[in-house]
């Protein structure tokens, strides 16, 4: 009984180590990028600067790496947006600042710094101003959704216990908003439309490959989104749609998939 | 009566089927091919019938008359079946152009007659020429080149070639020798095309190609040839060959490309050939930073070869070297009938920049032989500095360069957040585990549920539980005391609100109903009272007690 104890502790005592080393290095790397970025922007001559900037990039992008952010705040992807549209990377800076408004829909820096890089690329803006749903970003409606669903199991035990049409009423409300949020994630899920950036100036081809002819002579630009319908070739090739309706194959290394939902 | 119509009926539909099993043979007649008016019209017969069955071939007749046919071939339609299908052809006279009926051709099979029936054909109209050229047995086959424009070109230009094939019957090649649709040192521009006509009773397929010039010399195709036999189907879609094989000649094509003329040709000429006109627009805003991108759109338009003509040079135009950059991508380009556009992206590289230059394009003419040149008019344009100004040069020895560093533009966008390690994790229930509370919910509502139910079970028994311990601890009690017959009377009124006889446990004896269950409770009980207060004799303490016992044994059993 005593060594388990002895061993509980001293499992829990390492991990807590890890976690505060992992987190201390974290903080140093965080402070070093945003230190370079702010350097950056300070910078009298252009050559400074994109070191600076290039310094810093690659910085967010180790911990981008590191750790998995799809449902986090988004916080990171933009500060990869900043540091791409400083080295006048607009189709990188584009793809990041989508990738971080999908996290924060509501954030108005997101979406201003998004619009001039769209003006950059001379790309049309009409980019939503949220991606989400219900000016909610993902993460968000997960926490919506646990949050009610825990009401609905509150008011169902109720129920279960007292027997009451009162009880009944609200758990049966409450389910359904769950009910709702449940199938809204579902359907974004699985039917929701996948969406892209693309990160270079692609042709436009009829078929998968580039013997076919093309959807039209002029290449789509970089920095425009498309919507993503199928692969084909074991994903070498992406079938797209555009905002104006053209359907067509580009090469996957012209894209890069929003995960937004 | 009605019986023996009815039985008529059904014999007569019962059997019927029976009789067209056995009828096994059947004949069918048809004209084959194509009929021409005035011309002896082809046609087939088919017979299936059993293999024993022999057709008389001399038994053949049309409209009564005796009708000559030829015997082509027996089909056997299974190894198993003795079914077999005999086809003759035969011939009628021509007939006049319109629809016709050939009327049912009879056959003696098997020592029966059988007969087809009659079906329409139509004749079409005679075709002269071809009927005159089967009648003097002329077969035509021919070859001829053409060349549709100049035979003088210069590189970039385009001209069709091909060749007609001319035939009155149809014919397998076995050579064919066309150089000329393989135009070697021309640039082939899209796919061969094929156009076929009629003229007469000639058949034309003439077969044509664009072609470019790329690179001045003489060029000659040529001898061409065609060789093959000819043949015509039978109405089985056989080939009947014509003994002879047929040749067509033509002799050798010559096309000349010259090169452009180097007197007066312009240093801005890339090789253009028509006559055209040049415009220049501007398609992005007229004041933009200096380094930022504007967009000029470039419009040829006039007759010659407008798919060719090359874009011109600006990076080296004088006024654009060194003042603008232009992209790494190459230019738009699009053609719509007479005019090409190229739309060019550009960046000023100073701010002392005030215009974008007049552009020139120069063209060779072929008709005048001579070279043209175009100049667009100058767009104004206004190039404002960057915010920050240059740092000044450090006064540095005369044998080391002066580097300028370049200076920065001002920021045009908000700041990055300053971010801290909470800030590189996911979310608190912003991840797709969450939906483990669906299952883990409805697993914590169903225990909660049947942790309920057996609670109410519980308490069911408790209940019960309940009137037999009130009756245990009455008949454990002192014999004949107040407390035992108090314990009897309320351990029987509460079996009896168990059961549902009674709706309250504490009513008086009275009260209870005087039937059934309840009647003998009340009976008992009223004994019981007559025994304790009003002295009974003849009832014992025992005895009661013994059919207290057998009266609760009842209320527990009888439910």
């Amino acid at each position: 009984m005593r060594i388990r104890t002895i061993l509980f502790i001293f499992v829990l005592l390492i991990s807590l180590l890890y976690v505060t080393f992992k987190g201390s290095s974290a903080n140093n790397q965080l402070a070093n990028a945003y230190a370079r970025y702010t350097e950056g922007e300070r910078a009298t001559t252009i050559s400074v600067r994109k070191e600076a900037f290039n310094e810093s990039l690659e910085l967010y992008k180790a911990l981008d790496n590191s750790y998995s952010l799809k449902y986090g705040n988004g916080k990171l992807y933009f500060n990869i947006a900043n540091c791409y549209f400083q080295l006048e990377q607009y189709p990188w800076a584009i793809y990041y600042y989508n990738r971080s408004q999908a996290l924060r829909p509501r954030d108005s820096k997101v979406t201003q710094n998004l619009h001039i890089a769209q003006m950059k690329l001379g790309v049309s803006g009409e980019t939503k101003e949220s991606k989400s749903i219900f000016g909610l970003s993902l993460p968000e409606r997960l926490q919506l959704f646990f949050v009610f669903s825990l009401i609905v199991l509150a008011f169902a035990s109720l129920q279960i216990w007292f027997n009451s049409p009162f009880w009944k009423t609200i758990t049966l409300f409450f389910g359904l908003i769950v009910t709702i949020l449940f199938l809204n994630l579902i359907y974004a899920h699985y039917f929701g439309p996948v969406q892209g950036i693309l990160v270079n100036s692609a042709s436009l081809y009829r078929d998968a490959g580039e013997q076919y002819a093309k959807v039209s002579e002029k290449p789509l630009l970089s920095g425009i989104e498309v919507n993503v319908l199928g692969t084909q070739d074991h994903g070498a090739w992406l079938k797209v749609q555009t905002s104006e309706g053209d359907i067509g194959f580009i090469q996957k290394d012209a894209l890069r998939i929003i995960d937004t939902q | 009566m009605v019986t023996r119509i009815r039985n008529q009926f059904l014999i007569f539909f019962f059997f019927i089927p029976f009789f067209l099993f056995s009828e096994e043979v059947t004949i069918t007649a048809q004209i084959e091919g194509e009929s021409v008016a005035d011309k002896p019209q082809q046609g087939s017969i088919t017979i299936t019938h059993q293999k024993e069955s022999k057709v008389e071939l001399k038994s053949f007749t049309l409209e009564g008359k005796p009708l000559s046919v030829t015997f082509q071939k027996d089909i056997v339609i299974s190894p198993d079946s003795s079914l077999i299908i005999s086809i003759y052809s035969f011939e009628i006279p021509g007939e006049k152009k319109g629809l016709h009926v050939l009327p049912e051709i009879s056959a003696k099979v098997g020592g029966k007659i059988y007969a087809s029936t009659p079906s329409t054909y139509e004749v079409e109209k005679k075709v002269e020429a071809l009927s005159s050229a089967e009648s003097t047995g002329k077969i035509v086959l021919g070859l001829e080149p053409f060349v549709e424009g100049n035979k003088i070109l210069y590189p970039g230009q385009r001209v069709k070639v091909g060749y007609k094939y001319t035939f009155n019957y149809n014919f397998d090649l076995t050579k064919e020798v066309i150089p000329l649709l393989d135009a070697k040192g021309f640039r082939k521009i899209g796919d061969k095309v094929l156009k076929e006509s009629n003229r007469d009773g000639l058949n034309i397929v003439e077969v044509s190609l664009i072609i470019e010039a790329v690179t001045p010399g003489t060029y000659t195709f040529g001898p061409s040839l065609i060789q093959g036999k000819a043949y015509k189907e039978d109405p089985y879609g056989s080939k009947q060959y014509f003994k002879n094989e047929y040749t067509s000649n033509a002799p050798p094509v010559t096309i000349k490309v010259d090169p452009f003329p180097e007197m007066g040709k312009p240093a801005s000429f890339k090789g253009a050939v028509g006559d055209f006109t040049m415009e220049l627009e501007l398609l992005s805003p007229s004041e933009v930073i200096v380094g930022d991108k504007i967009q000029v759109q470039i419009t040829i338009s006039g007759t010659g070869e407008i798919e060719s003509v090359p874009m011109p040079d600006i990076c080296c135009q004088p006024g654009f070297s060194g003042f603008f950059r232009l992209s790494d991508l190459p230019p738009v380009e699009k053609v719509q009938g007479s005019i090409k556009t190229f739309i060019v992206e550009l960046r000023p590289l100073s701010d002392s920049i005030r215009e974008i230059p007049s552009l020139e394009f120069s063209f060779f003419n072929p008709n005048t032989m001579a070279y043209s040149l175009v100049k667009t008019k100058p767009i104004p344009l206004k190039v404002v500095p960057l915010k920050e100004e240059p740092p000044k040069a450090e006064p540095q020895s005369s044998a080391e360069p002066v580097i300028t560093p370049v200076p920065t533009r001002a920021i045009e966008i908000e700041g990055n957040y300053p971010l801290m390690a909470e800030d590189l994790s996911n979310s608190l229930f912003g991840t797709w585990w969450v939906l483990l509370v669906i299952p883990m919910g409805a697993l914590a509502l169903y225990l909660q549920f049947n942790f309920r139910k057996q609670l109410d079970q519980q308490k069911t028994l408790i209940k019960e539980k309940i009137s037999r311990d009130i009756f245990e601890e009455a008949l454990l009690a002192s014999p004949g005391s107040s407390e035992q017959y108090n314990g009897l009377r309320h351990g029987m009124m509460l079996r009896l609100f168990e059961r549902g006889d009674i709706n309250n446990a504490s009513i008086s004896t009275d009260q209870l109903p005087n039937e059934g269950l309840p009647g003998e409770v009340k009976t008992f009980l009223m004994r019981v009272e007559e025994l304790r207060f009003a002295g009974k004799e003849g009832e014992s303490v025992d005895g009661i007690i013994k059919d207290a016992k057998a009266l609760f044994i009842k209320l527990e059993n009888d439910l």
